[in-house]
Order: structure tokens, then C-alpha cells, then sequence
């Protein structure tokens, strides 16, 4: 029982975890990152729908992953470019893919808005864990072991340094978010392909948002962005869990929970600075 | 004035252009996508009373939005304010007897639960320096579970399958359909959005706080430099814009529904921004840009029955491109604004 219930919090917490690390690339390079959402919902679409069309889930992953690179370069081309609140092109990025996605389906699959179920054997057990082990022990050794890291740390908080130190500030930023578009699409491939077996509309259900409350809970530091996740992922199981029993606590209460404690987070915390160049 | 309206043709243009090269994609033109939207959304009086309800509420949140734009903010927290107002207002109405002061409790509920909603917005926005989309964003998730849980566990409609409160007593259905056809959505407070319209572009214009409003959304440093307190400003701001979409519980509760259904609005309160948006931060550009998208919104349905390959979803693309075009647009124009008083002096 406790075991089950420990495997449903390990399978929920893998697409708000990866969402989250996604989202600390971003805003830890200065591009506050409300699009995640976005992201992992186009992960989902791409994941499902190719692994239909090659009927393999490794290229359809490695796809998934170009696609969300790709998407992370277009909203650079918007917040980078053009110079536009990334905010806003967050919020623009969410409504792209909620109303392509649709669109996609029904041209590909002749349905409004969910792709065919994948046959039971497409369906991978242990590298779902073993990517997020990659991500996170890889963006550890990256973000505090190479320069590149040091260099996302100029790029959040002394965006002029970089350019003094002979380096472009929007190459780092292009590089963070293509690397936030990439691992947040994989949580939404893992979304649609490892906790379901077809995407269906809307499928991320606000896990973007979470991921970012994770993030800010976290106070964008890598390893308790990745804790907290965990644990938001706990409250999600739990109130699954609680669904199917009495409990004395309603359900809504642990829906509450990463909104409510970001808030609180944002109130106890005097010294709010993102990043110094997102306030 | 030439080349701005110059950039707004050329920028409709593309985006007209990119939405027809997706219609086309899908097998149809666009002529005959904008002759359904039409169709269904203001041929019969019968589509045309909701065209006209969703516009009500359209134009109570971007109005609101307006001026937190001119502000220079950019809450997003109009959703949950909405929902807000429309449950409070609902439980007012069920907990109360109608007597004279649950008249006032009950038009009061809506607009004090949504200011409220504001204030704690404009306080993290002040006094913690948090960014007020994040804070409006968590805000309205809370709403949500907040609304999902009075409805559940405290207010069900015992008549009712769906998840809604009971229905409120007739002496609180104070504004009365536009159309004397059963159940017409629109009704009085239409007129009560345009004047709410009118009134926010008289206090933007010609009102001294709304001056204020707008230096601060210029520069914050020159307003602050000239005496100008940006708290107070931010925080009438954000409190007048959480009002104005708290008057959406009129228009849904004591207007055309008069019970809370959970899931009841079609992301009103996001819609709006990109009627805020495109109507320029103009709040009596906002009356026409509401009505355009409440045909989009009213006429989505219609494109999932009348075509083969397009989804009600496909407004949201439009939405999406409209944002984008008018967006660049502003950027441009602040830009060229700069750099030409660079130049002059």
C-alpha cells in the first residue's frame, strides 16, 4: 500500500519536476518563465503524436525534444528579439498551444483534441526515472562545475557584465530557454506517454503553474526546486488518494496548497529578487 | 498619427493573413470561417442576447484591465476576480432573507470580494515587491479551490446534477433580459458595461488621479520624482480594476444566471486582456473590441458543427496571433516614441 502509494507520488512528481528545473534555466538566465505550461503541454501533443506515427517511443522522444528546443527559440525570437514582456509572451505561448493542439488532432487524427491510444507496449518503466536523474545531476554539474553556468548566473542578475566579459547575453538566454523548452517538453512526453497512454486536451492541468510555484517556493535554487516538486507532487497523490475515502480534510485544501504556500513564501521573503533584473 | 494608423493596417493585415493561411490548411476559406462566426453569433436575437452577455463581461474586466495597464501593471487576476464576486454574490443571496439591507449586502458582496482580491494583489505588488502576475495567478488557483469547495461542501443545489449552488430568491434578480425571450442571457447590466466603459475613460482622461495613473505607467522614476506616490497609485489602480470586474457577479448572478456554476465562465477574465490589448488600452475602444471578440467566442461553436477540419479552439489561435501583432505594434511605437525624443534633444 505504502509502496503504491510512494510509485503514484514518484509518476505524478516527474512532469512538475522536470517542468520545474525546465523553469529554473529560464528565469535563473533573467527570462521570468510563465509559459511553462505551454511547454508541457506541446511536449505531450509531440510526444503522443509521434509516437503514433513511428509507432517507437525514442524517436518520438528525441523529436519531442527538438520541438521544445525549438518552441524555447521562438519564444526567445519574441522576449529576446522584439523585446517583448516575457511575461506576456508566457501568457501568448499558453494560448498558441491550447489552440494548435486541437487543430493538430483533427487534421492528423480526425478528432477535436485527443490522439489515438498507444498500444500497451509502448510504454517505458525505468527511463522515465532515469532521465530525470540525468537532468538533474547533469543541469547540477553544469550550473555550478562550467563556465556556462557562471555565465547564467551574469546573465540573471548583471546581464551588462556578460557583454564586458566578451560574451552575448542573448546567445545564454537562447541556450536556457531552448534548454527550458527541451526538458519541459519532456515532462509533457512523459505527461502523455508514461502517466497516460494518449494526449488529451488540456492535459496539463495547470502542473506549469505548479511547477513554477515549485520554483518559486524553492527561491531558485536547483536542488530544492527539485525537493519541492517532490513534495507538491506528494500533496497531488495524496489528494487523488483522499478522493476515494472519507477524509476529514476536503480535497480542495490540498489543491490550495502550492498557491497558498508561494503566497506565503512571497510574504515572509523581504528580500524578493528573482533574479535582480526580473523585478 | 499616419504611421501609427499606417502600422495598425500593416500589422491587421499579417495577422489576417497568417489566420487565413490556416484556414486554408484546413480546407477552408476565410470567408466562409467569418460567414459562420457571424451567423451564429448576431443573426438571431436569441445568439445575439448572449453575444451581447458575454460582451457585459467583457468589457467589466477589460475596462478594469485598462487601467492597470495604463498603470503600467499587468494583473491577470480578472478570472478569479470574476468568479469571486459571483460566488459571494450567490452566497449573500442564499444566506440572506431579502429585506433592504441584503439589497445593498447583496450588490456590495461581489464588488467588496473582488476588491479585496485587488488589495491583496496591490499589497504583495507594494510592500513585498512580487510580481503581480504571479501573485494574481496563485490568487485565482486559490479562487478556484475556494469556489469548488463552498459549492461542494457547503452550498449544492439539491435539485441539480451539476456542480452549482441553489438558485437565488426572484426579489434579487434585479436586472432584468434585454429580450423578453426565456432565459436571455443579456440583460441590463449591458448598458451599465458601456457606461462603465465611458466613466473609466473619463477618469483616465480627465480625472487627476487618472493622470497619475498614466505617468506612473509612462515612468515610474519621473512620476515618483514629481511628487507622484506610485504605492497609491498602484494600489487605487489595481483596487478600481478588481471593482470593475467584480460587477461581472452582477451581470452573471443577480442578471442571467442566479446560482453559481462551477465552470461557469469561458475565461472571461483572460479573453480580456486581448481585448485590452487590442483596444489599445482605450477603454472606449474596449466597447467595440469586446463585442468583436464576444463574436468570436459565441460564434467557436458553430465552427466545430459547420466544418470538417476547424475546432472551437481555433479562436484561441486568433487570440494568440491578435496578442502578438498588437503587442510588437506597442513595442515598436514606444520605441520610434523614444528615440525620437532622444533626437530632439
Amino acid at each position: 500500500m505504502i509502496f503504491d502509494f510512494c510509485m503514484s507520488v514518484a509518476r505524478i512528481s516527474l512532469p512538475l519536476a522536470l517542468a520545474a528545473l525546465a523553469g529554473f534555466w529560464s528565469e535563473k538566465s533573467g527570462t521570468p518563465q510563465v509559459g511553462l505550461e505551454g511547454f508541457l503541454l506541446l511536449g505531450a501533443l509531440s510526444g503522443a503524436t509521434f509516437a503514433n506515427v513511428f509507432g517507437a517511443l525514442a524517436p518520438a522522444f528525441a523529436v519531442t525534444l527538438v520541438v521544445g528546443a525549438l518552441a524555447g527559440a521562438f519564444f526567445f525570437m519574441f522576449s529576446e528579439k522584439l523585446k517583448l514582456d516575457a511575461i506576456l509572451v508566457g501568457l501568448v505561448l499558453n494560448l498558441l498551444v491550447a489552440g494548435t493542439a486541437p487543430y493538430v488532432t483533427k487534421l492528423l487524427f480526425g478528432s477535436t483534441g485527443s490522439t489515438p491510444f498507444l498500444p500497451p507496449q509502448l510504454h517505458w518503466v525505468v527511463f522515465p526515472y532515469i532521465w530525470l536523474g540525468i537532468v538533474f545531476f547533469g543541469g547540477l554539474f553544469i550550473f555550478n562545475q562550467t563556465g556556462f553556468g557562471v555565465l547564467v548566473r551574469f546573465a540573471g542578475e548583471k546581464p551588462v557584465a556578460i557583454a564586458s566579459a566578451g560574451y552575448s547575453l542573448a546567445q545564454v538566454r537562447l541556450v536556457c530557454l531552448m534548454l527550458c523548452g527541451a526538458i519541459a517538453g519532456s515532462g509533457g512526453f512523459l505527461l502523455s506517454t508514461y502517466l497516460a497512454s494518449s494526449y488529451s486536451p488540456m492535459m496539463s492541468a495547470g502542473r506549469g503553474f505548479i511547477a513554477l510555484a515549485a520554483l518559486i517556493f524553492a527561491r531558485w535554487r536547483w536542488t530544492q526546486t527539485f525537493l519541492m516538486a517532490v513534495l507538491f507532487g506528494f500533496f497531488e497523490a495524496l489528494e487523488i488518494y483522499l478522493q476515494g475515502l472519507s477524509s476529514p480534510l476536503p480535497v480542495q485544501f490540498f489543491q490550495a496548497i502550492p498557491y497558498v504556500a508561494t503566497l506565503i513564501i512571497l510574504l515572509f521573503n523581504r528580500k524578493w529578487r528573482a533574479q535582480s533584473v526580473l523585478s | 498619427m499616419k504611421r501609427t494608423v499606417f502600422r495598425y493596417t500593416v500589422s491587421i493585415a499579417i495577422g489576417l493573413g497568417l489566420i487565413s493561411l490556416l484556414c486554408f490548411f484546413a480546407h477552408e476559406t476565410p470567408w466562409h470561417v467569418i460567414e459562420i462566426l457571424l451567423k451564429t453569433s448576431v443573426a438571431e436575437p436569441d445568439d445575439l442576447s448572449v453575444t451581447l452577455f458575454y460582451a457585459t463581461h467583457l468589457m467589466f474586466c477589460a475596462a478594469g484591465l485598462c487601467l492597470a495597464f495604463q498603470a503600467g501593471l499587468f494583473p491577470i487576476g480578472a478570472e478569479g476576480q470574476l468568479s469571486l464576486s459571483c460566488l459571494m454574490t450567490s452566497i449573500v443571496g442564499l444566506s440572506f432573507a431579502p429585506s433592504a439591507l441584503s439589497f445593498v449586502a447583496i450588490l456590495a458582496a461581489g464588488l467588496v470580494s473582488s476588491l479585496a482580491f485587488g488589495l491583496i494583489v496591490s499589497y504583495f505588488k507594494c510592500k513585498k515587491n512580487a510580481h503581480e502576475v504571479i501573485t494574481s495567478m496563485m490568487l485565482n488557483f486559490i479562487v478556484a479551490a475556494f469556489a469548488n469547495y463552498m459549492v461542494s461542501h457547503h452550498f449544492q443545489s439539491h435539485v441539480s446534477q451539476n456542480p452549482e449552488t441553489g438558485v437565488i430568491a426572484g426579489r434579487y434578480w434585479f436586472f432584468a433580459p434585454i429580450f423578453h425571450t426565456d432565459g436571455s442571457p443579456a440583460n441590463t447590466t449591458f448598458f451599465l458595461a458601456i457606461l462603465a466603459c465611458i466613466a473609466t475613460w473619463y477618469f483616465l482622461e480627465r480625472t487627476r488621479p487618472g493622470f497619475e495613473i498614466r505617468a506612473v505607467g509612462k515612468s515610474v522614476s519621473v512620476a515618483r520624482n514629481s511628487g507622484i506616490s506610485v504605492g497609491k497609485i498602484y494600489t487605487i489602480a489595481l483596487g478600481l480594476s478588481a471593482i470593475l470586474a467584480g460587477f461581472g457577479g452582477w451581470n452573471q448572478i443577480l442578471g442571467y444566471a442566479h446560482k453559481y456554476q462551477i465552470g461557469f465562465s469561458a475565461d472571461y477574465g483572460f479573453l480580456a486582456i486581448a481585448v485590452a490589448l487590442v483596444a489599445r488600452n482605450n477603454p472606449l475602444a474596449v466597447i467595440p473590441s469586446s463585442m468583436f471578440f464576444a463574436i468570436l467566442l459565441k460564434g467557436a461553436p458553430g465552427l466545430d458543427i459547420e466544418t470538417d477540419f476547424i475546432t472551437r479552439d481555433f479562436v484561441k489561435i486568433i487570440q494568440a496571433v491578435l496578442i502578438l501583432l498588437f503587442l510588437v505594434l506597442q513595442k515598436q511605437r514606444d520605441l520610434s516614441r523614444s528615440e525620437s525624443a532622444t533626437r530632439s534633444s
